[in-house]
């Protein structure tokens, strides 16, 4: 697909975070490639059992990661699913953003792999 | 009278209106210059972390060990590990508003917060809320909460310079009276002496 081509991160943010430190950044890099597929999943599992309060909690919980790797066009989804969530409007578009985010996350996560060995 | 000439015109031939007012000039620049870079020994300070989310959790680590290495840090994933360990009276607890997306029963944050006043009462809490919500941060003050910092890319400069006047003010309270507080005590002690000669 034409959209798999844009870049979806950008460790400059991270970087400037590391204050020089690689190791830093190798260390982020490794938990964020961990953590994200189990919190996506966790978002599905909450979705499929209308858990709408366990759903707000966990894409709350993603925020920050998003800006710690400069996922850019995330960081206005993962918003709109917390507030989706919180109030329980627009539950029917919940799914096409959670999907979103998995398309967009599977795609962050091979850039980073693929950039991790830059900084060993 | 001679006393006086002597006492309020120095060398220079000023007078005393002009001497005085140049000491508080001084004395004002002094109160009010940036306080330099302290390269003695400063207070070692402990501080707790406490975040659900791994990736902030380290970040926040890193960061603040960059900027104070002096501060020893420990990591906590729940309001109830730090709980455990409050017996070791940090100085500062950074906390989360939200602890419970990963352990659903988990207390949150202002819970923990009105725990860790009641236990510690002398320790900083600084909550953290990735939700830029006045009413939390006025509930987090409100139950006794030391600073609210919303977690933007702003976060960590925030919270290194709040964790910085906290390790000022333990060190100024060390170390008593400041270089302005003497030139005003001098300065009272020189009116004291004009007004008696006159």
């Amino acid at each position: 697909m034409e959209t798999n081509k844009i870049k979806q991160t950008d460790l400059t943010y991270l970087k400037e975070l590391s204050n020089g430190s690689n190791e830093f950044i190798v260390e982020m890099i490794t938990v964020f490639v961990e953590q994200t597929p189990l919190e996506i999943a966790n978002m599905e599992k909450h979705l499929a059992a209308g858990d709408w309060k366990s759903l707000r909690a966990t894409a709350h919980k993603m925020k920050p990661s998003f800006s710690f790797m400069g996922i850019k066009e995330l960081e206005g989804v993962i918003k709109t699913i917390e507030d989706y969530a919180a109030n329980e409007k627009n539950l029917d578009l919940l799914p096409g953003l959670i999907l979103k985010v998995k398309e967009v996350c599977t795609q962050a996560i091979e850039e980073l792999v693929q950039e991790k060995p830059q900084f060993l | 009278m001679k006393t006086e000439a002597t006492v309020s015109v120095p060398p220079g031939g000023k007078d005393d209106t002009e001497v005085l007012s140049e000491q508080l000039e001084k004395y004002d620049a002094l109160k009010n210059a940036p306080q330099p870079k302290k390269t003695g020994k400063n207070k070692e300070i402990t501080v707790f972390l406490v975040d659900d989310d791994l990736l902030f959790l380290k970040a926040l680590e890193h960061s603040i060990t960059s900027k104070l290495p002096s501060a020893t840090i420990k990591s906590f994933q729940t309001g109830e590990a730090c709980l455990q360990q409050i017996k070791l009276k940090p100085e500062v607890v950074i906390l989360d508003y939200y602890l419970n997306s990963t352990v659903p029963y988990a207390w949150n944050g202002l819970t923990i917060l009105k725990q860790l006043k009641k236990i510690s009462p002398k320790t900083k809490v600084i909550m953290l809320s990735a939700q830029d919500s006045l009413d939390v941060a006025v509930k987090c003050i409100d139950n006794g909460s030391f600073d609210y910092i919303s977690k933007t890319e702003s976060a960590f400069v925030k919270i290194n310079n709040v964790l910085s006047n906290i390790i000022d003010d333990y060190n100024t309270n060390n170390k008593g009276i400041k270089p302005y507080q003497v030139i005003s005590m001098v300065i009272i002690i020189i009116l004291m002496i004009c007004f008696l000669l006159k």
